[in-house]
């Protein structure tokens, strides 16, 4: 079966670095609270990796430019003063593009040897 | 007084670095400053600082603050120009405008960079391109060059727009004596006279057969041209009679002569 499906798939489909896969991924779980720091915090508490918001909103700023993502400016809050909050909306393409990369983990793993990897891993270290 | 300082020097320090959170807003691509200033200052003000403490979340405030103007200074000369709008499926309030600092100049090098990856990638192409254009630049530049020094480029003389030259045909004849009576007589304009003509030389450098004109005394006056040295034609030197005189041309007096000024006054015919 995933011989059959990867020649579904099309060669030029766009892929998802890591940290945009994982931007995404906190954008999906947020729902409609998803903004800048929201996003940040999801990912550390998700994946435990310290994330600069500089890096975030750089990322969420690229989804965006490749309509994986829609923004708007909307309520501000007392300790922003009086600054808007940007929040982020998962689009179609988005989805999409997420679920392609869930697939080709899925594909790329299965049938993999784990206790070969690991002996490997462990002989590595 | 003491306690006062002490509690303003407190309160400062629980409050998000105002220079710090003015750097972010200021330096981030609008619209996006303000929020992220602005998601700072909230995860300063909720999380960071109840659990850390002040001071160490003033330095996670700062270390924050510094990599995202890292951040937006690479973007705003290296990267992608973001879309004007966007076309936004998200309901909510309007969706914001575009960035418009460092568009055009990181748009400009984004067009550079592209342009020279294109040119390593396919040299050959290059080098075709290339040749080209240097081809067709050159071509351009040579009928250029021509057209300007031949109808673009005023005549060196004065006011060479008022000067007309007129050759005789044989719908139009015209010799010496009409030219000498239109110089004679005409009222609104002057006329000078010429006729091409070779002249032998002997003396210094041999004998040899100069390419010269035979003018009209006025000639000189009437271009607004002077020698560099000696005098130009007067109207005695055209009388009957008058001794024959001659200006040399700066390629002859150089060639022949050694560019001696001495040359003025001296017989050479």
């Amino acid at each position: 079966m995933p011989a059959e499906e990867s020649k579904e798939s099309k060669p030029d489909e766009p892929l998802l670095g890591s940290f945009e896969e994982l931007v995404l991924l906190a954008v999906a779980h947020l729902g409609g609270r998803a903004y800048g720091m929201q996003v940040r915090r999801e990912i550390e508490r998700r994946s435990g990796r310290s994330t600069a918001i500089g890096a975030v909103y750089a990322t969420l700023d690229r989804m965006e430019d490749k309509s994986y993502l829609a923004s708007c400016l909307a309520e501000t809050a007392k300790e922003r003063r009086g600054r808007a909050r940007k929040y982020y909306a998962l689009q179609p393409q988005g989805a999409q593009v997420l679920l392609r990369a869930q697939k080709l983990r899925r594909q790329m793993w299965g049938e993999l040897d784990l206790a070969a990897l690991r002996d490997t891993a462990e002989a590595e270290s | 007084m003491s306690g006062e300082a002490a509690g303003k020097r407190h309160e400062n320090r629980t409050v998000p670095p105002r220079l710090a959170s003015w750097l972010v807003e200021r330096c981030w691509p609008k619209p996006d400053g303000e929020a992220v200033a602005g998601d700072l200052d909230e995860e300063f003000l909720l999380y960071v600082r109840p659990r850390r403490g002040a001071l160490p979340a003033r330095a996670w405030y700062w270390r924050q603050a510094l990599m995202a103007l890292g951040t937006a200074l690479k973007r705003r000369f290296f990267s992608k120009p973001h879309s004007l709008v966007h076309q936004s499926k998200f309901h909510g309030p309007p969706p914001f405008k575009g960035r418009s600092g460092g568009a055009f100049v990181s748009r400009l090098l984004q067009d550079l960079r592209y342009a020279g990856r294109g040119l390593r990638a396919r040299p050959l192409i290059s080098l075709v391109v290339i040749l080209t254009l240097a081809l067709g630049i050159g071509a351009a530049t040579s009928v250029f060059s021509v057209v300007h020094g031949v109808i673009l480029d005023p005549l060196p003389y004065q006011q060479p727009h008022r000067l007309i030259k007129l050759y005789p045909d044989q719908l139009l004849p015209f010799g010496t004596p009409a030219v000498q009576y239109l110089e004679d007589h005409a009222q609104s304009f002057e006329v000078a006279g010429w006729t091409r003509s070779l002249f032998p030389l002997t003396g210094q450098g041999g004998p040899e057969d100069a390419r010269g004109a035979r003018v009209f005394a006025s000639h000189f006056s009437l271009l607004g041209a002077r020698p560099a040295l000696g005098r130009a034609f007067q109207p005695q030197d055209g009388r009957p009679g008058a001794p024959p005189v001659v200006i040399l041309s700066h390629a002859l007096w150089a060639r022949r002569y050694g560019s001696d000024p001495s040359i003025v006054g001296r017989t050479i015919l």
